[in-house]
C-alpha cells in the first residue's frame, strides 16, 4: 500500500459506487436540499454519463406525532 | 387550590411504559423495555393509521437492507413535561451502503418483543431512493412538542 501511494498508484481518490469504485473525478457531483415544516432534507449523488451510481440521504424529522389523550366528564 | 378534572400526567407516562392493561388480552414478554424496529416502506404503499403491525408488504427491498428494517436505539426512558409524556429514540436509523430502487417514503416503528410485532407509529416524509449510499433518519428534538411519540 505504501509503495502504491509513494509512487502515485493510489493518488486518486475512489468512490464506491454501483458499478463498483470509481475514481471521484470521473463522476458528477449533486447535492440538494428540501426544507419543510415536516423535515429537512439533505442528498447527494454522483452521476457517470447520466446514470446515478451513488445517491445517499439524510432526512431530519423536525416532529414526531402527538396523542391527546381525553378524560369523560360525569353528567 | 381546587380540584379538576384530567387524564394525570404521570398515568400518560406510565402508558409508555406499559403499566396499564385496562384488557386482559395482554401478555407482556417481560419486565425490561421491549426492543422496537424500525421498517421503510415503499410510496405506494398503505402505511398509516390502519396499520396494526409490522408487515413485509410494500417493505423496500434491496441491496444491504434486512426485511423487518432495524433496530431502534433506546437509551432514554419516556418523560414528561407540563402535562405531556414523551419519548424518541436516541439514535438516528441508519442504513449504510444500501441500494433502494423503489421510491420510498415512509418508516413504520413497531414493537419486536410483542409476538404480533405491534405497530407504533407511521412516518412520512418526501419521497427518495438510494444508490449505493447511506441512508438515515434523524430524530426530532425529544421534548414535550417534537419528540416522535407525544401524549398530551
Amino acid at each position: 500500500m505504501m509503495e502504491e501511494l509513494s509512487s502515485g498508484k493510489l493518488q486518486e481518490p475512489l468512490i464506491w459506487t454501483s458499478r463498483g469504485n470509481l475514481p471521484v473525478s470521473s463522476l458528477k457531483r449533486e447535492e440538494g436540499w428540501i426544507d419543510n415544516e415536516k423535515e429537512t432534507t439533505f442528498f447527494e449523488q454522483y452521476i457517470l454519463d447520466g446514470e446515478i451510481v451513488r445517491r445517499s440521504v439524510h432526512v431530519f424529522l423536525k416532529q414526531g406525532l402527538g396523542l391527546g389523550i381525553k378524560g369523560g366528564t360525569f353528567g | 387550590m381546587a380540584n379538576s378534572t384530567a387524564i394525570t400526567t404521570s398515568f400518560k407516562q406510565d402508558v409508555l411504559n406499559g403499566l396499564h392493561a385496562f384488557g386482559t388480552s395482554v401478555v407482556r414478554a417481560g419486565t425490561g423495555a421491549d426492543t422496537f424496529k424500525a421498517a421503510l416502506y415503499v410510496a405506494t404503499g398503505s402505511q398509516g393509521a390502519g396499520t396494526t403491525a409490522y408487515s413485509a408488504t410494500n417493505e423496500v427491498s434491496g441491496t444491504n437492507y434486512t426485511a423487518g428494517g432495524t433496530t431502534v436505539t433506546n437509551a432514554v426512558a419516556p418523560t414528561t413535561s407540563g402535562t405531556t409524556a414523551f419519548w424518541t429514540p436516541s439514535a438516528s436509523f441508519v442504513w449504510n451502503n444500501v441500494t433502494l430502487s423503489t421510491a420510498f417514503d415512509c418508516v413504520t416503528v413497531y414493537n419486536s418483543t410483542a409476538a404480533g410485532n405491534n405497530s407504533v407509529g407511521v412516518y412520512t416524509f418526501g419521497s427518495q431512493t438510494v444508490t449505493a449510499g447511506n441512508f438515515s433518519l434523524t430524530m426530532p428534538t425529544n421534548d414535550a412538542t417534537h419528540a416522535l411519540i407525544q401524549l398530551a
